[in-house]
């Protein structure tokens, strides 16, 4: 109950966190692969978290985000162009 | 263009155009969805049409099946009618062959016939001719006769009716003598009743005015006599006042005086005889008439013997003339009959 309710208070209120401040400055990929490397790279969701501050933050290029979106692309293609050649 | 700037400007280009393609073929999609949609709306009407022809081709297949066998079984009656016409045609023109012979027989037949027949007229002609002419001979002799019969005996009765016309002619003339005798005579006797009339007109006239006489004198005297009444009356009266004195109308006249029996009584005096204005006796010494009365009955007994003469001799001749018509007639007709007999002997020899 307790988390639910801080969940939407911080909804109302989006106060600036430490993730975004990083992620602004363009050193969160680096704060990420010193300190919460294996976190980022098992725990699914607080990857999609990360890759989404630094989408809606960052003011410089991550090689990894262009490599995450590039992959999610190809992936989509992939299916996009069985779809079709199944369909033709 | 994305806003962010965490992906390279590349990516960013990248993804740009992938959109753009995308949001490209989403439109090329839409079309090739809706062409199909179309190809699949006409597939599916091209089958429904198809389904129809179909049907119709196998209806119309089902009904050209019919149709040719119709059509065949037809022509299968047709072909055996042409071939019973062509038999009928070869039998017609046999009896035309036939025909065409007998007409030639005929021909000639009616050509003999004809030429028999002209002489035969010829012939029937001539004998005609003949026994026409010999009737006719005949019958002028016949007739001739007849008529000198006729004429003979018209001749007999025509002086028979002269006979009797002069002789009636004669008693006409007594008869007309006797006539104008009779009427002198009744001439006489109207002038004598004439003046006899004449007479007792001047005897009334005396009559009537001595009569006119006798009632002027009448007239003059009533007055007298109702004086002489009053006279009466009054004397009765003063009687009566005296007393006794029975009434005189009673006893039939009473002291001499008039009774009213006496004024209504007859007068006697210038008495008129009836028997002067009787026309029907012949009073005034008319000639005895029984004997011109027998006479007039015998005229008028010749008149109507005459009459009835005449009549019969009229009736005679009638009958008469009516005999020798229907003597004539039967004569004629037995002539015709012997003609027509002799006509029907010959045209059947």
């Amino acid at each position: 109950m307790a988390d639910q309710r801080l969940e939407r208070i911080l909804e109302k209120v989006k106060p600036k966190t430490f993730f975004e401040d990083l992620a602004e400055y363009g050193y969160l990929m680096q704060y990420l692969r010193e300190f919460m490397w294996e976190k980022f790279e098992n725990d699914d969701e607080f990857r999609t978290r990360m890759f989404k501050i630094m989408y809606e933050h960052s003011k410089y290029p991550v090689q990894e985000l262009n490599y995450y979106y590039l992959f999610h692309f190809n992936n989509v293609l992939e299916q996009f162009f069985k779809k079709v050649d199944h369909n033709a | 263009m994305l806003d962010t700037g965490a992906l390279s400007p590349e990516v960013k280009k990248l993804f740009a155009q992938i959109s753009k393609q995308a949001e490209e073929f989403n439109k090329v999609f839409k079309k090739i969805e809706y062409a199909s949609s179309e190809f699949e709306d006409d597939r599916t009407n091209m089958t429904n049409e198809l389904n129809q022809i179909r049907d119709d081709i196998s209806k119309s297949i089902t009904k050209l099946e019919t149709f040719a066998n119709e059509t065949i079984e037809e022509f299968r009656e047709k072909t055996e009618t042409t071939h019973t016409l062509f038999k009928d045609l070869d039998k017609i023109d046999s009896l035309k062959n036939e025909l065409f012979d007998l007409r030639d027989d005929i021909k000639t037949q009616s050509i003999d016939l004809s030429n028999s027949l002209i002489e035969f007229n010829s012939k029937a002609d001539r004998v005609l001719d003949g026994t026409v002419n010999q009737i006719k001979t005949k019958l002028n002799n016949a007739i001739d006769e007849e008529v000198t019969k006729i004429e003979g005996r018209v001749v007999r009765r025509l002086v028979a009716f002269e006979k009797n016309q002069k002789i009636f002619e004669r008693r006409i003339l007594g008869i007309d003598a006797s006539v104008k005798g009779e009427v002198k005579k009744l001439g006489g006797e109207i002038d004598f009743v004439y003046n006899n009339i004449t007479e007792i007109k001047s005897d009334l006239a005396t009559i009537m005015s001595s009569f006119m006489d006798k009632i002027t004198h009448f007239e003059s005297e009533v007055p007298r006599i109702a004086k002489l009444l009053d006279n009466a009356i009054a004397k009765m009266n003063d009687k009566l006042g005296k007393g006794g004195f029975s009434s005189g109308s009673s006893g039939g006249g009473g002291g001499g005086l008039l009774d009213d029996d006496d004024l209504d009584g007859p007068i006697h005096d210038g008495e008129v005889d009836d028997s002067m204005f009787d026309f029907d006796g012949a009073p005034y010494g008319e000639p005895d008439t029984s004997s011109s009365k027998e006479k007039k009955l015998t005229d008028r007994e010749l008149m109507e013997y005459i009459k009835e003469e005449i009549d019969l001799i009229e009736a005679k001749s009638e009958t008469d003339s009516k005999k020798n018509t229907l003597s004539m007639i039967l004569s004629i007709a037995a002539l015709v009959g012997v003609m027509t007999l002799i006509v029907i002997f010959l045209i059947g020899n």
